[in-house]
């Protein structure tokens, strides 16, 4: 049922395709192809909202990881700061960082030991919310608007026809995303 | 000011007096643009072939125009935002930190010695660059700034999107 949907959508979308991402992963076309499936009778409008929304989901993806990037820089340039004068030049990356705040308890240790005495690496990553807080803040404006994206173009599907399982799909799609923004946003008590 | 030069300012504002022909004004009157998001989007360019698919599935002439203008605005905007995202990083002084460093590799060989007041310039020059791009921020932090300030239209186009369709079924 879904399979034939999809090549129906296709069918309609690949003359009138108006998204041409540049997206080596094919993250895009994942989305996209998800979505397509999932619609009951496609015409014109609603593969067009369905492209719509796949790309927002897209951007939203992205935005997400930028944000938890900025993070991650702006904390190894704190950790950087920390280790100016100890003698120990070994650079620590923002990949690096992400590793050792994701539980590998080793790594975290040979930072702090790298850094000076009565500092934390969460001490740092909390120096890093606050050094870099202009930048989280349109992080955060940019993800909003994602969302906000996709609830307005669900609407607009919604209203063609009632897509139950989109409407499932999407709201899952944001509850992730918005999970996932909940467990690095900055807890004060933790410091 | 004297006769001779008011004579000369006679002649050459007699030279230009901005673009004559149609194709010059229509440039000119681009001049202003910075990026275009703010234009109407001309109803001659609109894409022929979505235009008809949303007529065949019912909508009026009317309608169907209506949606591919707001279609191609959003795509307007997001093609702007795709490019924004992808942009290199700004970095001040690049041009000058690559003559720096070969002034550097090459004193006493094809460039003269430096002298202590050219250290002293260099050294106040890198110090100035190291500042400006910490001030810049990272790649990341550029791209997330520059996209920043393109929320407002995809708000714009995303909401006239969705009033068209809701408008549809009323």
């Amino acid at each position: 049922m879904s399979n034939d949907t999809l090549n129906k959508a296709l069918q309609i979308l690949t003359p009138i395709r108006t998204v041409n991402l540049d997206d080596p992963p094919g993250q895009f076309e994942s989305i996209l192809n998800g979505l397509l499936s999932d619609l009951e009778t496609p015409n014109t409008l609603s593969v067009l909202l369905c492209e719509q929304i796949a790309e927002s989901v897209y951007w939203l993806r992205r935005h997400v990881d930028d944000k938890n990037e900025i993070m991650m820089e702006a904390t190894a340039q704190s950790v950087k700061s920390l280790q100016i004068g100890l003698g120990d030049d070994r650079e620590f990356s923002s990949q690096d960082i992400a590793r050792a705040l994701s539980g590998d308890r080793a790594l975290k240790d040979q930072i702090e030991k790298s850094i000076a005495k009565g500092n934390t690496l969460e001490g740092c990553r909390s120096r890093a919310f606050i050094k870099s807080a202009k930048e989280i803040r349109i992080a955060d404006d940019l993800i909003q608007r994602q969302m906000l994206n996709i609830r307005h173009l669900q609407k607009g599907l919604d209203s063609i026809d009632l897509k139950k399982r989109i409407l499932k799909r999407m709201d899952l799609e944001i509850k992730g995303i918005e999970d996932k923004l909940l467990a690095i946003e900055h807890d004060p008590k933790k410091d | 000011m004297t006769q001779r030069r008011t004579d000369a300012n006679r002649i050459n504002a007699a030279k230009s007096t901005g673009p004559r022909s149609s194709e010059g004004k229509s440039k000119s009157s681009r001049n202003a643009i910075k990026h275009g998001l703010n234009q109407a989007i001309d109803e001659e360019i609109v894409d022929p072939i979505l235009y008809q698919s949303l007529i065949n599935d019912g909508l009026s002439e009317d309608e169907a125009l209506m949606m591919v203008m707001a279609i191609s605005e959003y795509r307007r905007v997001m093609e702007a935002w795709e490019y924004e995202y992808h942009q290199p990083k700004e970095i001040y002084g690049l041009a000058e930190a690559q003559i720096i460093r070969e002034l550097e590799a090459d004193k006493g060989m094809f460039y003269p010695e430096l002298k202590a007041k050219d250290r002293r310039i260099i050294a106040n020059f890198k110090a100035m660059a190291a500042r400006k791009n910490e001030r810049l921020g990272s790649e990341i932090m550029q791209r997330v700034k520059r996209l920043g300030k393109m929320i407002r239209y995809q708000r714009r186009s995303v909401n006239r999107i969705k009033k068209l369709v809701v408008d549809l079924q009323k």
